[in-house]
């Protein structure tokens, strides 16, 4: 039991490593800059969305619909450019996104409608309104320098996007740790009822973890159709398992008040690793979905064994 | 706190309570389960909103709408159920909503050092840098004293705060207590250990059925005279006892304890009989209950039925062995909101209506029409949703159900809590009618009047211990609370 709980504790690390070993043994060259710089591109459009997402699920919520915001971000962005110019559509692109987040907030803080039911259905919502606005085609952007600057690596390890995703880890870590904010979420997320008496302001705490994790979403799928210059309304829709398994993989609990950047970091780079060492194996791409579903579903189960919630109850009759 | 009145769907919890605090002194607030302690504090801390009624702070009237106004108020509450989360270390807990701010971040380093002084100053030896979800209750506890303490407020309010607390802690609090009261700050003491309120208090306040009952210092006033005050209404016969026939134990329990909240428990039932089984809220009645119909486990003791020890571990194993459990929590428990009367009540015998899998729809609808005419479940419609009737009728279906399972045990947990006097009536009446058909019940209740109208015999349980069964003729409510509050061990 004892080794179980250290493996647990240590999973992350753990479960990257191995899974480096595995990807280095099957993917020639793994270790080579060119494959790591782009797999790490390839690891930044999860690990952007997973940013937005840790935070979510600290708060006890979760969001389905983030690979859905990912595509309309995308295709507002991609539509708006030859008109608006490409600075101004990227940032209407991820206000999209944060409008998506709004109405999500607004769905399960205001109405109080169950998170997994009510992004469920957005994603149905938000995935409709991108195939409405580009009828159900890809479209494809004007101006395509940007995509070229997008794809460029620097210091031979890093494009745009990956150190992007690099710095909000970081930023992320210090704000979890540090900020009262971040503080203050997992209160929120550890016991609502305790944060509330505490004068935590629950609603507006939930309200912004939606709103960040759509803009995160939206980040993603503006950066994405600016490399690929397109705009396309069916991308990301394997993109929120993906992601929801990097957070788990993290560490990050589904029933909210743990998580962290750095587990966050961990499960992003496990999942991307995997994903690219089936890809050299010919692994087909459904069979990628499979294991990276058994790997969520071990950890969860893992997580239940080792640490069950013994949270003490008085079971006597409350006093009314 | 002038006029306060507060009203939940269906029930008064508080009628018209005017109450004053003063600064520098302890006030207690005392009265039975159920008197309507905690709603009023509740309101004062702005948990909840008053129907009517006015607070003054200091001569100008305040308006609380959220926890948030009333600490800005200078007002905190030390919850007895804990208001703390897990996840987060003693430290941020103690800190949690007001954190000390450098450069725009958490300074974790005035967190730690101001929770480790203010820790030892209450006398707690806990690590602030621990995480709050591996400490023991009563240190939690602590930390929840201190978490109230370290805000610097001007009225705390303490409900209960002693009944996680060894004695050695308890007195640390009441030093602390102490002190906080020289500083001036007012503190609202609700306790149901009526010698502790002696010992510390300087007014006490009496509530009793969500009405004030009165207010004066704590000098000269007597245990005794508290519990009469608590407990002294009227007592007409409201609780009309059907009289039958008590024939030999049907259920004996020996020495029964779980290892946790309560510990030697025995007692045996009959049949015909009516045992009640009350005490104070925590005082275990619940979790011996459970623990008899297997939802919780069982550490040691004996269960026999009819003069057999059988072995316990689920529920299903106890309505094979005759015991059937109608819990306290009715919306949780006890019914399947969405599913018709009928469907509820032939939940636990679905298996004796059906044949080869299939459930017989006549003989289930032929169930049903039985026991909603039995037990006059109005509105006579076994088709309708469940969680559409009254408390009351929810709590007959809930009693057919049990009954479609023909148990010899019937144990009833509340089971007249939130009804209306028409159905309280109504229950004891149908109660009345099974023990006359030999069913023996035994059935927990916080309610003295009904305990002592309507049980044959009483068991009081204080601290998860329980007196032996005492006869209806040795007691009165005095002397249960007496029981109930340690004032006289049996």
């Amino acid at each position: 039991m004892d080794l179980l709980s250290q493996f647990v504790r240590y999973r992350v690390g753990i479960i990257l490593g191995l899974t480096i070993i595995v990807a280095s043994a099957l993917v020639p060259g793994f270790f080579g800059l060119t494959t790591l710089s782009l797999g790490l591109d390839r690891a930044s459009t999860i690990g952007l969305i997973a940013i937005g997402l840790t935070v979510l699920l600290i708060a006890g919520q979760i969001d389905l619909s983030v690979g859905s915001v990912f595509a309309l971000s995308g295709i507002v962005a991609v539509t708006l450019q030859p008109s608006l110019g490409l600075g101004p559509a990227a940032v209407v692109g991820v206000l999209a996104g944060a409008a998506c987040g709004a109405f999500n907030a607004l769905l399960s803080v205001v109405f109080k409608v169950n998170a997994l039911v009510a992004t469920l259905a957005t994603m149905l919502i938000f995935r409709s309104i991108a195939h409405w606005l580009t009828d159900s085609q890809p479209v494809a952007g004007t101006d395509i320098m940007f995509s070229i600057t997008l794809a460029k690596i620097y210091l031979n390890l890093f494009t745009v996007r990956s150190a992007m995703f690099l710095v909000g880890i970081v930023l992320l870590h210090i704000w979890l740790t540090r900020a009262v904010a971040g503080r203050n979420l997992f209160a929120v997320g550890s016991s609502a009822p305790a944060a509330e008496a505490s004068g935590i302001s629950v609603g507006w705490t939930m309200a912004a973890g939606f709103i960040f994790a759509s803009t995160m979403a939206g980040v993603a799928g503006v950066l994405q159709s600016l490399a690929t210059n397109t705009g396309s309304p069916v991308f990301g829709s394997e993109l929120t398992v993906m992601v929801i398994a990097a957070v788990v993989v993290g560490g990050t609990r589904l029933e909210g008040g743990r998580g962290s950047a750095l587990g966050t970091l961990g499960g992003v780079l496990t999942i991307a690793s995997l994903t690219t060492a089936m890809e050299f194996s010919s692994v087909p791409a459904y069979f990628q979905q499979v294991v990276a579903g058994f790997i969520l579903i071990l950890l969860v189960v893992l997580d239940r064994t080792v640490k069950p919630r013994t949270r003490a109850h008085s079971a006597g009759a409350p006093a009314p | 706190m002038r006029g306060i009145t507060k009203t939940f769907p269906g029930v008064k919890a508080l009628s018209d309570v005017n109450f004053q605090v003063d600064y520098g002194r302890v006030h207690a607030i005392v009265g039975e389960n159920g008197a309507g302690k905690s709603t009023l504090m509740k309101i004062l801390s702005g948990i909840y909103l008053p129907t009517s009624g006015t607070t003054e702070i200091a001569g100008t009237e305040v308006r609380m709408r959220k926890p948030a106004d009333a600490q800005r108020h200078g007002i905190r509450m030390v919850h007895q159920e804990l208001n703390l989360a897990p996840d987060l270390s003693v430290a941020e807990n103690v800190y949690l909503g007001r954190m000390p701010r450098r450069l725009g971040l958490a300074n974790r380093a005035a967190m730690i050092s101001g929770a480790r002084a203010i820790l030892s100053e209450i006398g707690a030896t806990i690590d602030p840098a621990a995480r709050l979800g591996d400490l023991s209750i009563s240190q939690q506890q602590l930390v929840e004293i201190a978490k109230a303490y370290a805000a610097s407020p001007r009225i705390i309010v303490l409900d209960e705060p002693t009944s996680s607390l060894s004695e050695h802690e308890a007195a640390a609090l009441f030093r602390i207590l102490g002190k906080m009261k020289a500083a001036g700050i007012a503190i609202i003491y609700i306790s149901h250990r009526l010698k502790e309120v002696l010992d510390i208090a300087d007014d006490v306040t009496i509530l009793r059925d969500g009405a004030m009952i009165e207010t004066r210092p704590a000098e000269g006033i007597t245990a005794a005279e508290m519990i009469r005050l608590m407990v002294g209404r009227e007592v007409a016969n409201v609780f009309p006892k059907v009289q039958s026939e008590i024939g030999a134990p049907v259920m004996k329990v020996t020495g029964l304890g779980d290892g946790d909240s309560f510990d030697n428990v025995s007692f045996d039932v009959r049949a015909g009989e009516i045992l009640g089984l009350t005490g104070l809220v925590g005082a275990g009645r619940t979790e011996v209950a459970k623990a008899i119909f297997g939802l919780l486990p069982v550490a040691k003791g004996t269960l026999e039925i009819n003069g057999k020890a059988v072995t316990i571990t689920s529920p299903a194993a106890a309505v094979e062995a005759g015991i059937v459990y109608v819990p306290e929590d009715r919306k949780g428990e006890g019914i399947v909101p969405a599913m018709s009367v009928r469907e509820n009540i032939s939940l636990p015998v679905l298996k004796h209506l059906s044949r080869l899998g299939y459930v017989s729809l006549k003989a289930d609808k032929a169930l049903a029409a039985k026991y909603a005419a039995d037990l006059g479940i109005a509105p006579p419609d076994p088709e309708r949703r469940i969680n559409l009737l009254s408390g009351g009728n929810q709590q007959k279906a809930v009693l057919s159900k049990w009954l479609a399972a023909n148990p010899s045990v019937l144990i009833l947990d509340e089971p007249t809590r939130g009804v209306d006097v028409g159905a309280k009536a109504e229950i004891h009446r149908i109660i009345g009618e099974l023990v006359a058909q030999g069913m023996a019940v035994v059935m927990i209740s916080s309610e003295l009047p009904e305990v002592l109208g309507v049980c044959d015999r009483v068991v009081v349980m204080r601290d998860g211990h329980a007196s032996p069964p005492l006869d209806r003729a040795e007691l009165s409510e005095e002397r249960i609370m007496a029981l109930a509050t340690g004032e006289e061990t049996a």
